[in-house]
């Protein structure tokens, strides 16, 4: 149940910013072009998985009682972006699914793997760190 | 057994729960992740099997480097091994009194041949062609004409030529007087312009460009870009929401069997793909090795032509 949640969390977060991103890419690349597309590249390959790595550690920690972490935010942050990309990837080629069909199988089936993952890919300690 | 077990999955979850054992893993499975993602979807393609479609296979034919009397027989050679469409470059003389100079000869000639076997033309409007030119062309064979390129991988251009564009604005700007020139002609035609794989450092133009075409070309080359082309090909549909024909494709080397061998990698890519075309360059060309014409390329083609379009 622990990992479900972790994992319906993340998924919906990662379909948030995926819409987000896709939806706002022709205005940061019009956007003083080319500061539009550096902004967007930052904010997608170093921003998001800051965020998304600070997440994940924050829901093991509220959710399974650890302190700390054992992988620094921006790789778990990375790890976690290139499973779900590589997901979504695959289904969009082989499936030739659209982004609304991925988005509904990202986060009403994929929801517990990515639990699992994200528990899987940073931890806390179960006593104080020094 | 089951405690054996049990005392399996503990010892490898306390092993994998140390810190530097956890950061390995994910280092390493990131990596591994990138490379799935990509060539993924290349891997894919290339092995998918279709039947026969109606692909549109097309070339470059430079036939300002032919001779008048060679150029209905190209045509016809290019059209019996099941190219759809030949994609020139605009070559005339404007003067008054030449109207029937040599290059406007070969015109006639290239023209009256594309008639006679139903060939699509598309015509390349160079960056820097001036408009009394286009009219002059237009006015005498723009009703020959399926597709008009206008301009050639705008956005590589740079100061480093006279005239040359190179600011962003300047790009747009001339694009549009030399839009508003073509389109004065009212042909039935289809607009296009095409990009390298740079575009992806100056998307804007693509961006910009694209609301006023009716497909959006991309030029490859090179086994890498072929391999992920896939990428830049959904990204370049993406922000121009325009079909996209991949419109120079081609391999200059003397060795046949690596070009045969390429052309065919990225036609059999580019067909599992979906995408409405894919033109060869080039049919003739004298000044390096990209021409098939005369090569083991041409046969090994025209029999991918046979089996795999309508």
């Amino acid at each position: 149940m622990k990992l479900l949640a972790e994992g319906l969390t993340l998924s919906i977060l990662m379909v948030a910013l995926k819409a987000w991103f896709d939806g706002q890419l022709n205005g940061f690349m019009l956007y003083m072009p080319p500061i539009g597309l550096v902004i967007y590249a930052v904010l997608m390959f170093l921003v998001e998985p800051i965020a998304l790595g600070a997440v994940n550690i924050a829901l093991i920690n509220v959710l399974f009682g650890t302190r700390g972490w054992q992988v620094n935010f921006w790789l778990n942050g990375i790890f976690l972006l290139l499973v779900f990309t590589t997901v979504n990837v695959v289904m969009e080629t082989a499936g030739s699914l659209s982004f609304t069909y991925i988005a509904v199988i990202d986060i009403v089936a994929l929801s517990f793997p990515f639990g699992c993952l994200g528990r899987f890919s940073n931890g806390g300690w179960k006593k104080p760190i020094n | 057994m089951s405690k054996l077990a049990s005392n399996i999955a503990h010892g490898i979850f306390d092993f994998t729960n140390r810190s530097l054992i956890k950061n390995l893993i994910i280092i390493t499975l990131c990596i591994l992740l990138s490379f799935s993602l990509l060539f993924f979807p290349y891997q894919y393609y290339a092995s998918a099997k279709s039947g026969k479609t109606d692909f549109q296979v097309g070339i470059h034919y430079v036939f300002e480097q032919d001779e008048v009397d060679q150029i209905a027989a190209n045509v016809e050679r290019i059209h019996d091994l099941g190219f759809k469409v030949i994609r020139i470059t605009m070559e005339c003389d404007t003067d008054p009194l030449g109207y029937n100079y040599p290059t406007n000869q070969r015109n006639d000639a290239f023209f009256a041949a594309a008639q006679q076997y139903g060939m699509a033309v598309a015509l390349v409007i160079k960056n820097l062609d001036d408009t009394a030119k286009v009219d002059y062309y237009l006015n005498r064979w723009g009703s020959y004409l399926s597709y008009i390129q206008i301009f050639n991988e705008p956005e590589l251009s740079s100061t480093w030529s006279l005239g040359a564009m190179f600011t962003d604005d300047e790009i747009t700007s001339k694009f549009d007087i030399m839009y508003n020139v073509v389109q004065a002609h009212h042909l039935n035609v289809q607009y296009y312009t095409n990009f390298g794989i740079s575009y992806v450092i100056r998307s804007n133009v693509p961006i910009e460009l694209a609301p006023k075409l009716d497909f959006v070309g991309l030029d490859i080359f090179m086994d890498a870009f072929v391999v992920t082309s896939p990428h830049f090909i959904q990204n370049l549909q993406k922000i121009t929401n325009r079909d996209v024909v991949i419109t120079e494709f081609g391999m200059s080397t003397t060795d046949h069997a690596a070009q045969t061998e390429f052309i065919l990698k990225g036609l059999n890519l580019f067909k599992n793909m979906g995408l409405p075309g894919c033109w060869l360059v080039y049919w003739n060309s004298a000044y390096d090795s990209y021409g098939i014409r005369d090569t083991p390329t041409e046969t090994a083609v025209g029999e991918w032509i046979a089996a795999n379009c309508n």
